[in-house]
This record gives C-alpha cells, sequence and structure tokens, in this order.
C-alpha cells in the first residue's frame, strides 16, 4: 500500500513537474522500505572487497597535512599518514612511529622509533625522515604553533633522535599525536619539491591506508595498505570512500538509502529517526564539546560575582537542551568536555533555582533587573539565545539579541564590544589548548577569551600545569582551576551535545572519539 | 557583424575591472578575520597572526587590490586562501559540473516549456492553458531547495529510482536537473504564451490564415519563429542564472559544482576564490548574451541587416 502511495506520489509529482509546476509532497521521509537500492551499499565493491561510505558535511581543504587544521582533511590525512604518538581509547598517549620516549631532562627528549616501519612507496622510515618532517612543519603558518617548543631535532641513528625544547612544555606528546605533526618520507617530498609539485598532489605515508582519489566537493578515497606496520590497527576493509553531502537531511537519507554506511555527525533533528529504522543504528558517545553562554567580566553588572551566579541559577538549561538540541545532548556544569583530557569532576553545580538567583540580583542591587545585547551566530545558538532570554525576563532582566555572521561574531567579541554572547568549545587532546585560551588574562577577546576573565592565579595555574612534569600536581592544578572558575560562576556552562554516528545496523568496529579524531580502520561487516 | 563581436568581446574588460573591484571591497569591508575562519576558532593568535602575514592581509587594501589586479591582468586568479592552490584550476575543475547541470536543466526547460507556451496561446482560456498557467506560477514560487528535498524523499528515498546526491552517471542528474530547470521552465512557458498571443494577432498571421494555410503550418511556420526573439533572450537570461543560481540545488544534491565552492568560499572569506568565481561567471554570463544577440541575427533577417 505505502509502495502504491509512494508511487502515486511520484507521479503526481512528475506530472506536476511536466507542466511546470513545483508539486507538493510530503515532507515526512520515514523508515526506508523494500525496492532496489540506486548505489553501491552494503559495503560491497565490483571487486569483491569491502567499501565503506561515510557521509561527511564538509570537504577537505588539503591533503598536506602542514597545510591544513580541519576535521576534514584530517580524516583523509590521519589515516594516509603516521604520527611519532597516538592517543588511545583511553585518553592515554602511547607511540604510534615511537617505540618509547624518554626524558633526558626538562628540555630535551629522546625518542626511538619503531623498526622495520615501511612508507607506501616501500622505503624505510628513518630518524632523517622525522626531523625532515617536524622541522617543515615549524615553517606551516597553518600547525607550526603545534611545535613551537621544538627547538631542533637531532638525529643520533636511523631509529633514534632527540628533540630539544626551546622552553619545557607538556603539550610536546599531545601535539604530537595532532594531525599536523604527521611524518613524511624526506626522499619523496624532496623529489616532489624538485618536480615543481606539491605535497598534497600525492600524499604517501606509513598509514593503514594510500591516498585514491579525491574529487573536489564531491568525495575521495583511500585504499588498504597491505604493509601496514601496525597488525593490530591493519584495515579491516578494502576502501574508504568519503562522500561530501553538506545539506543536512540529505545526507540522512543517503544513509537510509543505502548510499552510505556510516554518517558522522548526525543533525539532532534526526538522530530520532535513525533509531526508528530498523536498518540503521546510532552510535552515541560523550564528546568533549561545551556550550556555554559567556557574559563580558569588563562590563557592568557582569563584573559583579553575585551577578554572574545570579545567571547560572536564572537559566533552565533542561529547556535549552530540549529546544536547541531536541534533547540530545546533557546538561552541563563544568569548564571543559566530560571526555577530555583534563576533566574533573570538582565544580560548583549551580541548579535551576529562580529564587536563589532572585536574592543573589537583590544583594548585587539590581533586583529590578538590566539591559543587555548577547551576540550569537547561528540558528542553534539562536533558539539557545531565547530560552535564554525568556529565562531573564522573569527576574525584570531584558536580554537583546543581535544574530550575525560567524566571522562578524568573533570579530565583535573578539573585540571586546559584547555585553554577553553565546560560544562552543571542543577540546582536543590538549588540556593547555582548552584552559589557555579560555580562561588566561593574556588570551582575552580574539584569543579566545571571550568572557574577559582575569584571574593572577589561574594565569600562574595554567603556566605551571604546561610545564609541570609531575602528574598529581598537574591534576591538581587543574582541579583548582575548576573549583575557581566555577565559584566564580564565569561562564553559564549550558550543555554538552551528544556525538552521534549513524550506520547501517550490520556495520561492526566503529569506535567514535571525543574529539572528533575518529578512526575508520576497523569497521567492516 | 564581426566588427560587432569584437566590440563586445572588448566590452568584457570593463566588466571584468568592475566586478573584480565591486567584489573585492565587498568582501573586504565585509567584517571578520580570514585567517581566524580558515584556522578556527581555537587557534592560537600567533597561528593567525602567521597564517595574515603569509597571505599577504597585512598589507593596505588599495595595495592588494592593485596586486590582484596585476596578476589578473597575466592571467593569475590567484591562489585561494584556504586551499593554496590556484584558484583558476580550482574553479575549471568544478566548472564542467556546474556547466552540465545547467546545460541539462535548460535542455529539459526548453523542451517542456515551448510545447505547453505554444498550447497555452493557441489554446488561450481553454482549461489546459489555465492549469499550465497556474502550474507555472507555482514553479516560479517553489523554492529551489524544498523542490530538491521532495524530489530526494520521493524518488530517492521511498522509489529508489535515482541516488539522493552525487554526480556519478547518468542518474545523479536527473533529479538536480529537475529542480533547476522548473523554475526556469516555468519562465519560458510563460514568456512563450505571451509572446506567440502577441504575435498570432498580427495582421500577416490572419492573411496566411485567409490565404488558407493550415493552422498548425500557420503557428509553427509562421507564428513561432517570430515569437521566439523574446523566449531566445529570456533562455540567455535563464541560462546565465543557471550557471550562477545553481548554489542551493547543488547544495542539497551535493554536485561538486562552482555553486558550493563559491558559498564555501565566501563563508571563508577566501577572497581570491570569490573573485575567481565571480569573474568566471560574469565571462560567462557576458558571453551568453553575446551568443543570444548572434543568434538575434539569425532568427531575425532584420537585425542581422543592422551590421551589414
Amino acid at each position: 500500500m505505502k509502495k502504491v502511495l509512494c508511487a502515486i506520489l511520484a507521479g503526481t509529482l512528475a506530472a506536476c513537474l511536466l507542466t511546470g509546476c513545483g508539486g507538493s509532497g510530503s515532507g515526512n521521509s520515514g523508515s526506508s522500505g523494500g525496492g532496489s537500492t540506486t548505489a553501491a551499499a552494503g559495503g560491497e565493491t565490483s571487486g569483491g572487497g569491502q567499501v565503506i561510505n561515510i557521509g561527511i558535511n564538509t570537504d577537505i581543504t588539503s591533503l598536506d597535512p602542514h597545510n591544513h587544521n580541519d576535521t576534514a582533511s584530517a580524516y583523509a590525512t590521519r589515516h594516509i599518514y603516521s604520527n611519532l604518538v597516538r592517543l588511545t581509547d583511553d585518553n592515554e598517549f602511547v607511540g604510534d612511529l615511537a617505540e618509547s620516549w624518554d626524558y633526558i631532562d626538562d628540555v630535551t627528549v629522546e625518542f626511538t622509533l619503531k623498526e622495520g616501519v615501511k612508507f607506501h612507496d616501500g622505503s624505510s622510515l628513518t630518524s632523517e625522515d622525522v626531523k625532515f618532517s617536524l622541522e617543515s612543519q615549524k615553517e606551516s603558518p597553518k600547525v607550526g604553533h603545534l611545535v613551537s617548543m621544538v627547538e631542533s631535532v637531532e638525529v643520533v641513528d636511523d631509529t633514534h633522535f632527540i628533540i630539544h625544547l626551546n622552553t619545557p612544555s607538556n603539550a610536546l606528546v599531545s601535539s604530537l599525536n595532532h594531525s599536523g605533526c604527521a611524518i613524511f618520507s624526506k626522499a619523496h617530498v624532496e623529489k616532489l619539491l624538485a618536480d615543481g609539485k606539491k605535497i598534497e598532489d600525492e600524499p604517501m605515508g606509513t598509514g593503514p591506508y594510500k591516498f585514491d582519489k579525491w574529487t573536489p566537493g564531491a568525495s575521495f578515497s583511500l585504499i588498504k595498505n597491505p604493509d601496514y606496520f601496525n597488525p593490530e590497527r591493519m584495515a579491516q576493509n578494502d576502501q574508504l570512500i568519503f562522500k561530501v553531502i553538506p545539506e543536512d537531511s540529505a545526507r540522512t537519507i543517503a544513509l537510509e538509502n543505502g548510499e552510505l554506511d556510516l554518517l558522522i555527525n548526525v543533525p539532532s533533528t534526526d538522530a530520532q529517526k535513525i533509531r526508528d529504522n530498523a536498518n540503521l543504528a546510532l552510535d552515541e558517545y560523550v564528546s568533549t564539546h561545551v556550550e556555554y553562554f559567556c557574559v563580558n567580566h569588563a562590563k557592568a553588572p557582569f563584573d559583579d560575582v553575585r551577578v554572574r551566579q545570579a545567571m547560572n541559577y536564572a537559566i533552565n538549561k533542561d529547556d535549552i537542551v530540549i529546544a536547541s538540541m531536541n534533547g540530545e545532548a546533557s546538561t552541563f556544569d563544568n569548564y571543559i568536555g566530560a571526555a577530555a583530557i583534563g576533566y574533573y569532576d570538582v565544580v560548583t553545580k549551580y541548579e535551576y533555582s529562580p529564587e536563589k538567583a532572585k536574592e543573589l540580583l537583590a544583594e548585587a542591587g539590581v533586583a529590578d533587573g538590566f539591559t543587555f545585547t548577547c551576540y550569537v551566530a547561528g540558528n542553534t545558538r539562536a533558539t539557545t539565545a531565547t530560552v535564554i532570554q525568556a529565562n531573564l525576563a522573569e527576574f525584570g532582566i531584558t536580554m537583546n539579541i543581535e544574530q550575525m555572521e560567524a566571522s562578524t561574531f568573533y570579530e565583535k567579541t573578539g573585540n571586546g564590544e559584547h555585553d554577553a554572547c553565546l560560544a562552543g568549545w571542543v577540546a582536543n587532546a590538549e588540556p593547555d589548548n582548552t584552559y589557555r585560551p579560555l580562561f588566561v588574562s593574556a588570551d582575552t577577546g580574539a584569543g579566545g577569551n571571550r568572557s574577559y576573565y582575569k584571574n593572577a592565579e589561574v594565569d600562574k595555574l595554567v603556566d605551571d600545569a604546561s610545564v609541570n612534569r609531575d602528574k598529581a600536581a598537574v591534576q591538581k592544578d587543574y582541579e583548582t582551576i575548576l573549583k575557581i572558575l566555577s565559584d566564580e560562576a564565569v561562564w553559564t556552562p549550558l550543555y554538552s551535545p551528544t556525538g552521534m554516528m549513524g550506520r547501517n545496523a550490520k556495520l561492526q568496529g566503529v569506535k567514535p572519539s571525543p574529539i572528533q579524531m575518529h578512526d575508520f580502520y576497523s569497521i567492516h561487516y | 557583424m564581426h566588427k560587432y563581436v569584437i566590440k563586445r568581446l572588448i566590452m568584457l574588460i570593463p566588466v571584468v575591472i568592475g566586478v573584480s573591484f565591486l567584489v573585492f571591497f565587498i568582501m573586504s569591508l565585509a567584517p571578520g578575520d580570514t585567517a581566524r575562519t580558515i584556522l578556527g576558532e581555537d587557534a592560537p593568535m600567533e597561528a593567525i597572526e602567521a597564517l595574515n602575514e603569509e597571505l599577504g592581509l597585512n598589507d593596505p587594501l588599495l595595495i592588494r587590490y592593485g596586486r590582484y589586479m596585476w596578476d589578473l591582468a597575466h592571467g593569475d586568479l590567484g591562489t585561494s586562501y584556504k586551499s593554496g592552490r590556484s584558484v583558476f584550476s580550482e574553479v575549471m575543475s568544478r566548472f564542467p559540473d556546474t556547466l552540465k547541470l545547467a546545460f541539462w536543466g535548460m535542455i529539459f526547460a526548453v523542451v517542456l516549456s515551448i510545447p505547453i507556451g505554444i498550447i497555452s496561446a493557441t489554446k488561450q482560456y481553454s482549461l489546459m492553458d489555465s492549469v499550465s498557467m497556474v502550474l507555472a506560477l507555482l514553479g516560479v514560487a517553489t523554492p529551489n531547495f524544498w523542490l530538491g528535498l521532495m524530489l530526494i524523499i520521493g524518488f530517492s528515498l521511498h522509489l529508489r529510482w535515482f541516488p539522493s546526491g552525487g554526480s556519478e552517471g547518468w542518474k545523479s542528474l536527473v533529479l538536480p536537473v529537475i529542480t533547476l530547470g522548473t523554475g526556469c521552465m516555468a519562465n519560458i512557458t510563460r514568456t512563450t504564451r505571451s509572446s506567440m498571443l502577441e504575435v498570432i494577432r498580427q495582421d500577416y498571421i490572419r492573411t496566411a490564415k485567409a490565404k488558407g494555410v493550415g493552422n498548425r503550418s500557420v503557428i509553427y511556420k509562421h507564428a513561432l519563429k517570430n515569437a521566439l526573439i523574446p523566449v531566445v533572450t529570456v533562455i540567455g537570461l535563464q541560462f546565465g542564472s543557471l550557471l550562477g543560481g545553481a548554489v542551493l540545488t547543488e547544495t542539497v544534491f551535493s554536485w561538486p559544482g562552482v555553486g558550493t565552492y563559491l558559498v564555501n568560499s565566501i563563508k571563508a572569506k577566501d577572497t581570491p576564490a570569490v573573485l575567481g568565481c565571480v569573474i568566471i561567471f560574469s565571462i560567462c554570463f557576458s558571453i551568453v548574451n553575446l551568443c543570444v544577440d548572434i543568434l538575434y541575427a539569425y532568427i531575425d533577417p532584420r537585425i542581422k541587416s543592422k551590421y551589414k
């Protein structure tokens, strides 16, 4: 019956179109029914190997790890190249190309490379390749800052080298895990450059996949490297095809009709549709993404901690999660994502309490309310702002919402023109990359600290945590920082969106990464 | 005629200068930091400063514009801020897909709209005329974006006749072509109808009928050729807008064309890429208009005689 109705609908639509009509149609897509599929799916190829089609929302910008700093490009380069270090599922750094490393002193680290690692062209990895890669990375405006602490790389022999730092830094190891710190083949790159080509013209590394092809704006594909050095991380599929589908609904439909096997970043509006579809499965994971309401401490009345605490009590986070995220998020009280390194559950939790908010506002002398403007970029945050606006109106506080383009938002909030704004942060593997830009005095404004929060004690603790090699001391530093931030109600943390991946129900081995650095070698049917 | 064509081609130079000037200054007026947009919210200040320096964005506006125009005069459309690749090669790698979509969208529109327009005009005030005009109105009013999604839901998700996106094989072309061509088809249908209505009331048509020429012959041999002049203009203009206006269709169907590239470049404040797209679109638009003008000469000998 359903098929008949669909056929009638399609026929009517076609008839309308043939006579110049836009036609009408149902917006309800529902679950996919039977019928023949239009695309190769289910992981099969004409050659018999397993092909996994993965849907992403944006194209890669470059296949040169030194020429990009975006997630989509990293999907490609992280699988083509390898790094000295990688992050495990348990947030531990272990050697990838590196067998081991030892701190000789605070600024000298000796590394040993794994033996027998081959590039895709069959040549062997040596310390010279590492030296070449890290030193050329320092010249990159996009990822050079990751190794700004590296003074030089000294080659001892083919498998041993020493990294000399210009300053003590705990960020070295986590940086070496970043896709920008991929290790190139020196001989290959030098030959490319001599031929007038670029690295991205023929990307070649030691990773579990070899580069196959890239059709800009449409897709890129990687094929299995059967000679990959690490048997535990050997690709369990033969080819990965990443299809670029910018439109959210179209991406979900492509998963429903079998054109995709895996969908990264499921839109919250489509999550339930995937759950309800027996042919599909939804993998949910805790991300390091935090959305927050940020007031400008440099402006009255937000320079008063009582007003900021009142905001924390006055805003109903449950309403925001439902209105902005269709319930696909968790309310949040912390200042760094729950799955992030450097997260500790030590903060003061401000439960929704209009009474406490009223008391604090009265104590601060603004019992009758006040007026301010909140800057937002993006529709989801605009929805959040509307809920906050309604919450605050109950206390006589008028919040005007000014929605703007993202680049305008960053410029205006970077200049401190805002009274308040809505922002978000996705922590990466290095906690200093979260604590420093968001809370250190030197980074106020465009540096990332849009609350214009200044606290010398926090500055000192962040500095100490970034260089102190005593893990217990670093943990204590971060715990103290989090307590200070929550006691001073620096932000109103709102929610942490649930990480979601949609997949064909038969697909196995999906390993979502809280920091979006997903590995795809293990997925298979 | 040759002189006219050459003159029109030379006129492209001020067009390109005007367009590049406008776009360059509008892009520079738009707020936002290019390096920040490219590197992301979490990029440290030192990385942003280094990228701004490398891209030459710390130089004064006029110097940057002068540098751009100098390169342009040497046939270089510049390098994309975002990808570091040549804008010309990036646009050209996508242009065939956009052209393919616009071409088939136009074929779809023309093949259907002209017969419908003729029938509507010859059977004015009939049920067929009313229905096709209402539908044409709906066709013009229907947003591409919505129509595309409806087609995907109907023909891709439920019936599974066509893929929901991509650009591989003829099947992937069907839904975007219908989406893109529908609005255009509605416009051409309306123009054909009104033009035909005007022509079939002319004296020479009455004369032809009085001489006993068959109705079909009067319509297709005498009326249609004359009625086509405004239709050809509309087709030319529509083709230009199909080339530049396929942005939404390309986005919905993940079609790897210039439209998507242009939108992404605007978002990234990638001025050379935006300028490259707009300049190439302007040149295409001008050339299509020129072709339309030349085509006039063949449709209407009176126009050709002016250039002799």
